[in-house]
């Protein structure tokens, strides 16, 4: 019985005659997609909490779920995104409305995390403040709060370019959230970026870790690009591409560390792999996701699977 | 050899000129390949090259052979050449026919495949694989005499790779001179069956107009070796007689793409039904996917990897 099972973090584009296309454009591309996935050996999917395509297409999330699994996926496994403003007090009781609302779409499947981004992005929240720190963190008490009383964790993963993705401001989230409720998606690029080390985050917070957005990075974003409107991600003069699958010699991850801090930690359940805009400089998803794939395999795995 | 195993066309990565020539691009490759479950890689000389060329870069078939194990891929299962028509194939070696080839055509082919062959063998292969006559527009008239040419010209190829523990198996294409159920009949009577066998093609079969499932009931006996990959459309005009490039112009119908992933939607080859008869009739050796064509090789690994896992596997 493997320790490791690994889930697809939703990034993708499918090669059509009509040029690409997302990958819940047409039942043809989701099909496709999830044989591609099972096909290098995935078992589940973590998806956009926004992907109405889906919905669009199966009529429910269960239904698309039933698709996915009778070509081999087991179940969708973590959704991502929602909440904006919580830096914001007064507009804290609409987005936990939202969230309650976002539940629906899930009915009938189980999801393990909801993953969000706790902080805006960084410019719109700046200064960021102890005030703003604890009113994020108290907004994410009150949502992780209501999740779990649906069986869901919340997971908070933290994007370079957002508040709560300084060193500081991390330890004043996870210092001023609830462990019960507010729980940490290790997404190694993204601190890797922000100058923090992720093997030594995940070690800090493994008890709180239940979801990973596994991704690599060839660059710290060492000029303050997390601060530059509109999309550090997307549009940083620095970098052209931020994002890269493991096991490229480039990457700054310490993959064979972080496995055996996993190994350590006994962490069993399921891996979130993530290729973030990995069609940049004329790359594609499917190149990625087998190089990566074929690094779990061939190298990780003979150190923890 | 214990059972089947799957391995898969290294040609299909090679779709521009300066694909696979650095070291990354090869790696990148053979790591696609073996992440999608396939075990064993088929090479030509049109994509990593030949012994001579994998020699000098890699400086030994060890060193490649080394190279080959640290992308996660066992061995080097088979290779694909072609005789041509007259003046074509392996180097520009005369034709199978024997129509107007020197005397010592034969013996200078049978030369030519011997580095292969102690090549493949070197590499953990098992199979070489032959086109046994040129083009149908190259050949025609096929007659029986051109026939028994081709047969007795891969029986002696087959004699001598057998010396070096390889399989010589003809590879009918449905550009090919052989091109006929009949064709292939007479072409397996004439040959020695201890020495050369079949290469089953599904695709090239089903655009041929040949059930590749009839094919195989009727001589698994001397297959010994399979390309799987599905077709849409067939030959139905009989344009194989007329276009020699018809696997690139698409003839008047201006096919654009013959080939496709197992498990493509409409796709002519019965695939379970083709392992059944396989494992009823207890076949041992190698099943070569292949997605020439594919105008994302990538994607065309993973759903066959897919197909692999989830359906032949079970069937």
């Amino acid at each position: 019985m493997a320790n490791l099972k690994f889930t697809y973090m939703d990034h993708w584009y499918v090669p059509t005659q009509r040029g690409l296309a997302e990958y819940y454009d047409s039942k043809s591309c989701f099909d496709r997609y999830c044989k591609a996935l099972v096909g290098v050996g995935y078992q589940g999917l973590d998806i956009f909490q926004g992907r109405r395509g889906l919905v669009n297409l199966f009529g429910s999330l269960k239904n698309a779920e039933e698709f996915a699994q009778d070509r081999g996926i087991e179940r969708f496994v973590n959704t991502f995104g929602g909440g904006r403003n919580a830096h914001i007090r007064e507009a804290q009781d609409a987005g936990i409305k939202s969230f309650e609302a976002g539940l629906k779409a899930f009915e009938g499947i189980k999801i393990d995390n909801w993953v969000v981004c706790p902080g805006d992005r960084y410019y719109d929240v700046e200064p960021v403040t102890d005030e703003k720190l604890h009113n994020i963190a108290d907004y994410w008490n009150r949502i992780g709060k209501m999740l779990a009383s649906h069986g869901i964790n919340l997971a908070c993963h933290h994007e370079f370019f957002t508040a709560t993705s300084r060193a500081d401001e991390l330890e004043k989230f996870y210092s001023w959230t609830d462990p019960q409720y507010v729980k940490f998606c290790l997404d190694t690029a993204q601190h890797t970026i922000a100058g923090l080390d992720p093997v030594a985050l995940y070690v800090k917070y493994h008890d709180r870790t239940t979801a990973f957005h596994m991704k690599d990075t060839h660059h710290v974003d060492k000029r303050g690009d997390y601060r530059i409107p509109p999309d550090p991600e997307k549009g940083a003069a620095t970098t052209e591409r931020w994002f890269w699958e493991m096991g490229t010699p480039e990457g700054l991850v310490n993959w064979p560390q972080l496995w055996t801090a996993m190994k350590g930690c006994k962490y069993t359940g399921w891996v979130g792999i993530e290729h973030d805009k990995c069609e940049m400089k004329g790359a594609n998803y499917q190149d990625s996701t087998c190089r990566g794939k074929w690094y779990i395999d061939n190298v990780l795995s003979k150190i923890y699977a | 050899m214990a059972g089947i195993q799957y391995g898969y066309a290294l040609n299909q990565f090679k779709v521009q000129e300066s694909d696979l020539v650095q070291r990354p691009p090869k790696e990148t490759a053979l790591k696609i390949v073996s992440v999608c479950g396939f075990r064993g890689v088929e090479m030509t000389s049109d994509a990593l090259g030949g012994p001579s060329q994998i020699e000098s870069t890699f400086g030994s078939v060890h060193n490649f052979a080394d190279f080959l194990h640290s992308c996660g891929i066992d061995c080097v299962c088979s290779f694909f050449g072609s005789s041509g028509g007259p003046g074509g194939g392996f180097g520009g070696l005369p034709g199978a026919s024997g129509g107007g080839s020197p005397a010592n055509a034969q013996e200078r082919t049978i030369e030519a495949m011997r580095p292969i062959a102690a090549f493949l063998h070197d590499l953990g292969g098992s199979c070489l694989v032959v086109r046994p006559l040129g083009s149908y527009v190259q050949e025609a008239p096929v007659t029986e005499a051109k026939i028994r040419n081709a047969a007795e010209l891969w029986t002696k190829v087959g004699m001598m790779t057998k010396q070096y523990g390889i399989q010589t198996a003809m590879h009918i294409d449905f550009g090919c001179a052989i091109h006929e159920m009949a064709d292939i009949d007479k072409l397996l009577e004439l040959s020695d069956p201890n020495f050369v066998g079949l290469a089953l093609d599904t695709a090239e079969l089903a655009i041929a107009g040949i059930d590749p499932i009839v094919l195989y009931e009727k001589h698994h006996t001397r297959v010994k070796h399979f390309h799987f990959k599905d077709a849409l459309v067939a030959d139905t005009l009989g344009e194989y007689k007329t276009d020699g490039s018809l696997l690139t112009t698409g003839g008047s119908r201006e096919i654009e793409r013959w080939f496709y992933e197992m498990g493509t939607p409409k796709g002519m080859v019965n695939f379970p039904a083709l392992m059944k008869s396989i494992n009823q009739h207890n076949y041992e050796g190698w099943i070569v996917a292949e997605s020439d064509q594919s105008p994302h090789v990538e994607e065309s690994a993973m759903l066959n990897g897919w197909y692999v896992k989830q359906v032949l596997s079970r069937a």
